[in-house]
């Protein structure tokens, strides 16, 4: 039986959103968590319905917004839902985001009990005067205190991401965060460099220099630093921005990079099944009303050709540490990219941007940082 | 004298850049009912894009019209000119057709160069200037003091100036009434032999090259033999006409009359631009003073970003020559931007209008390569060659001597700004020559500067140097030896030879170090670092590196990204066919262009 990764877009944020953050999250419809809480729980049967006995269950993950800010038995109630409509796998990994700020006791316990398995903190630092600028309502001594908390409920697999580049952030402050990291036993860290989208609070104060971040080389030193200290304490980069003990790497954004299908509920939830990408709408009442009337709230479908595909296989396979799988790749595709591509691939060769081992091509350690040109001479 | 000639005005209207000129021409064409309001938007949409967009007009567009007044009738010729010193040379041979010119003056802008270079061409064609002041009808106009400046800056009386709106249609039979009254018939005599002047000419598929003409003297119909005496062409004429503006058979064409000429001519280039039509049986006896063989002054590479479309740019270039005589090309090849050609323009503006045209009108991605002037290279085996392609400069030890065009320049501009100038003339290896106070608004300022410092940046020098006053023209006096040198690129190592330019020894390293710090800006980092070298013969004079890239990837990759990101991949892969591939080093088409614009 084919499995099937599933995400869930909680798109509520505990009093504001950060200001660096351009995912759909609205602040101000607490009072409309319940509604949406029972249109996903809908969303689950209808999707159940259809693909729930095609399929099982590798993975589950609750993403935001703040997944955490959910009054206590939503999340149960969800997992009752997602349990009933799907075969869910014996090792299925279910995730939740949390931030530190929300994590109390009694909601950990609630997702343990739910059968959530994995917990991602979003710290980003420890350097409160960065928080403040960046935006966000926790402090150090809360991120602690959270990731304590959930050692102490019972979770086994913690994750914590970390922000890189950020404004007034030095090679110092990564350094304290790695540390930290390491010392408090997480054995997962993501660690992504801002990008600054426009509409964001930041983006327009970066823009009319209220704010400076970081130069690309400063960005890049820091990325250095992360590997070498996570590498040393076992913690090793399997893709571009992901750090993990042994067996502790994620599933459910492995299933992304090895192009493998996914079902997003939700608004703006993005899914891809039989070659097909398509998205929900990211408008809150309209989604509400769609679900009501027993149809699926998506406005965009989009049937990938045999060269999208070949494309996105080189773009996200190359992002992770096992590389491009040269025979299937070949296999699934036509052609062979050795052949096909061999100059630029002598090119990227001789001066040491990949390598070529046993059936893969691999982007080698410190060139991930210029993944973008280096697919762009593949595709 | 004939009534005729009596009651004909042939004129044309001196403007700047939108201060009303093609308005103005409208309006005078839907006042005399010679089109209705929907015919001239039909005709208007007609017209070329970029001479629209631009607000220069590039072809001429000659205009017979009918209007009445004080009971008699009168025929108006209205003849449309070009305003730049590239074509300075099609803009006299249009005013010598002509016996006045509308000057149009925008009342909320007053006087500005464009306007005062065509003024003072038209003052030496002897025509009867008549000042109109346009778009009164503004909350901004200040008729008062642009009436003041006219007469001040120009010496004109504006006393009796129409005062205008053209886009609101107010007083524009004023405008008529002044070019009735005050702009002198043609005078001719229509006994004598057969003398007409051509001021432009264009290509129609059916009819063969057809002469756009001024009849001074005589007549000319179908079935009469003529001879263009400059090129000594004999021909039958098969068909006269006037315009309406569209073309219009007529039985006759007479002394006095604005018209064209059909006589199976195969090419433009037999229909010389101020050359004088005569009648081979009763010819007269003087061509028109002031012919010039029109030769291409500036020189560049014309490429394309995607290569394979040579053949369309041949056939695009060919189509446009059919009309433009003045356009020259051969085919080129670069070891940088693939097969294309080198192509030989009038001047600067020129090269902006074929190479836009070459894109809008043929959707072709054109790169062109720095401008150049035509060298002449004495080798040391005794063999001259000329060179418009800097590539081709033999080694050094084959030289012998390097001769440059050097253009006699005049410059006419307010008196305040003259030390500027003359400032900007010595920076560019000017040779003083003379200096003339016209009258108190006016001087004259004659130079001989090396047509390569004017293909180079003069022009935008002149204009920020005299707030746009001053005006500029110049011919090819003569070839003179220089100390030039072949100054080349070097990206990683490799040379770049579309990025060649031959420059004055003293200039060479400025050139230089600005070449390579523009195009530090405009390549994007590269897997690797990239020196860029400024080369004379084997000497760096001038180094920059382009950094290498050090982090493009995109840290978030999960399942809303994916799209997302495939497309901004495609996007870039669809920018990657303009790249071109000089070594390993990616360069945007774009980086050529922008060495055109150092400064």
């Amino acid at each position: 039986m084919k499995t099937l990764a599933l995400y869930f877009h909680i798109p509520f944020c505990n009093g504001k959103k950060c200001d660096y953050c351009n995912f759909v999250s609205y602040v101000d419809k607490d009072a409309q968590m319940e509604k949406y809480v029972d249109a996903l729980i809908k969303e689950i049967k209808l999707r159940g319905e259809k693909e729930g006995k095609e399929y099982k269950i590798s993975s589950v993950y609750f993403g935001g917004g703040t997944p955490s800010v959910l009054k206590p038995g939503m999340i149960t109630n969800i997992m009752i839902a997602i349990k009933q409509n799907f075969k869910l796998l014996q090792n299925v990994e279910i995730t939740i985001e949390c931030n530190p700020e929300t994590a109390t006791e009694d909601k950990l316990r609630e997702y343990l009990i739910a059968g959530i398995n994995r917990i991602s903190f979003g710290v980003q630092t420890i350097n409160d005067k960065i928080l403040n600028l960046i935006g966000r309502r926790h402090n150090s001594k809360q991120a602690k205190e959270a990731i304590m908390l959930a050692k102490k409920v019972g979770f086994k697999n913690i994750s914590v991401d970390m922000m890189l580049g950020l404004p007034k952030q030095t090679l110092g402050d990564v350094k304290k965060m790695t540390k930290f990291l390491i010392k408090s036993g997480v054995n997962h860290v993501s660690a992504y460099s801002l990008i600054l989208e426009k509409g964001t609070v930041l983006y327009d104060k970066v823009k009319v220099g209220a704010l400076s971040v970081p130069s690309e080389d400063d960005t890049v030193e820091m990325y250095n630093l992360v590997y070498d200290l996570l590498s040393k304490a076992g913690l090793k980069r399997y893709e571009v921005s992901n750090f993990a003990m042994l067996d502790y790497e994620s599933k459910h954004n492995q299933n992304y990079w090895k192009l493998g299908e996914y079902l997003a509920f939700g608004i703006g939830g993005h899914s891809y099944m039989n070659d097909t990408r398509f998205a929900n709408t990211d408008d809150f009442d309209k989604y509400i009303k769609s679900i009501e009337e027993n149809t699926f709230p998506i406005v965009m479908v989009e049937k990938l050709s045999l060269t999208m595909r070949r494309e996105e296989a080189i773009m996200l396979e190359l992002r992770t540490r096992e590389g491009l799988n040269i025979e299937e790749f070949d296999d699934k595709f036509g052609g062979h990219i050795l052949r096909d591509k061999k100059k630029e691939i002598e090119f990227l060769s001789s001066k040491g941007f990949i390598s070529l081992r046993n059936g893969y091509i691999k982007v080698s350690e410190n060139a991930y940082y210029v993944l973008n040109s280096i697919i762009m001479k593949l595709i | 004298m004939n009534n005729e000639l009596k009651n004909t005005r042939n004129f044309c209207i001196i403007a700047h850049i939108d201060h009303g000129k093609s308005t103005l021409a409208d309006r005078l064409i839907e006042k005399t009912g010679t089109l209705s309001s929907r015919e001239l938007t039909e005709q208007v949409l007609d017209s070329m894009d970029i001479e629209r967009e631009r607000g220069i007009t590039i072809k001429l567009t000659p205009t017979r019209m009918f209007y009445e007044f004080e009971g008699e009738e009168y025929t108006l010729n209205l003849i449309d000119t070009p305003g730049h010193v590239d074509f300075t040379y099609e803009v006299s041979r249009s005013l010598k057709a002509c016996e006045g010119a509308i000057l149009v003056v925008d009342a909320t802008q007053g006087v500005e160069a464009q306007t005062l270079a065509n003024v003072y061409l038209a003052l030496e064609n002897d025509l009867t200037i008549v000042p109109v002041i346009n778009k009164i009808d503004l909350p901004s106009a200040r008729v008062e003091e642009v009436k003041k400046e006219i007469e001040d800056i120009i010496g004109l009386s504006c006393e009796d100036a129409p005062l205008i709106s053209a886009k609101e249609g107010i007083n524009i039979d004023k405008v008529l009434e002044s070019i009735i009254k005050k702009i002198p018939c043609p005078k001719g005599d229509y006994d004598k032999p057969l003398k007409a002047l051509i001021f432009d000419s264009y290509y129609d598929n059916f009819k063969g090259a057809v002469s756009l003409v001024r009849v001074f003297d005589g007549s000319v119909k179908v079935g009469d033999k003529i001879k263009m005496m400059r090129t000594n062409m004999t021909y039958d004429v098969t068909e006269v006409g006037v315009f309406c503006p569209s073309p219009k058979e007529i039985s006759v064409l007479e002394t006095g009359m604005v018209g064209y000429v059909c006589a199976s001519i195969k090419n433009v280039s037999e229909t010389k631009v101020g050359d004088t039509i005569t009648n081979t049986l009763n010819p007269t006896i003087e061509p028109f003073e002031g012919y010039k063989d029109v030769k291409p002054m500036v020189y560049c590479g014309v490429f394309l970003v995607d290569g394979s479309r040579y053949n369309d740019l041949k056939d695009a270039l060919e189509k446009l020559k059919l009309n433009d005589d003045s356009l020259h090309f051969m085919p080129e090849v670069s070891t940088a931007l693939g097969y294309g050609f080198r192509c030989g323009f009038l001047g600067l503006l020129h090269l902006e209008i074929i190479t836009e045209r070459l894109e809008r009108e043929f959707d072709l991605d054109v790169i062109t390569t720095a401008p150049s002037v035509s060298y002449r290279v004495y080798k040391t085996d005794g063999s001259m060659i000329e060179i418009s392609n800097p590539s081709l400069l033999p080694a050094t030890q084959e030289i012998k001597e390097i001769q440059e065009p050097i253009a006699n320049v005049t410059i006419y501009t307010p008196p305040e700004y003259v030390g500027n100038i003359m400032e900007l003339c010595q920076t560019k290896r000017g040779e003083y020559l003379d200096m003339q106070y016209l009258d108190k608004s006016r001087v004259m300022l004659k130079y001989d500067i090396p047509l390569n410092e004017i293909v180079y940046d003069f022009f935008d020098g002149l204009k920020s140097r005299s707030r746009g006053y001053a005006s500029l023209d110049y011919e090819i006096s003569e070839f003179r030896k220089s100390d030039l040198v072949k100054l080349d690129i070097l990206l990683n190592g490799e040379k770049c030879d579309a990025l060649s330019i031959i420059v004055h020894r003293d200039f060479a390293y400025a050139r230089g170090k600005r070449l390579a710090e523009k195009l530090k800006e405009v390549i994007p980092r590269q897997l690797f670092e990239l020196p860029i070298q400024a080369c004379i013969g084997g000497k760096v004079i001038a180094r920059e590196t382009v950094k290498a890239m050090r982090k493009d990837v995109l840290a978030k990759c999960y399942g809303g990204d994916i799209s997302r990101k495939r497309k901004l991949l495609e996007k870039q892969k669809e920018g990657k066919k303009r790249m071109r591939q000089i070594g390993s080093v990616e360069i945007p088409s774009e980086a050529f262009m922008s060495i055109l614009k150092l400064d």
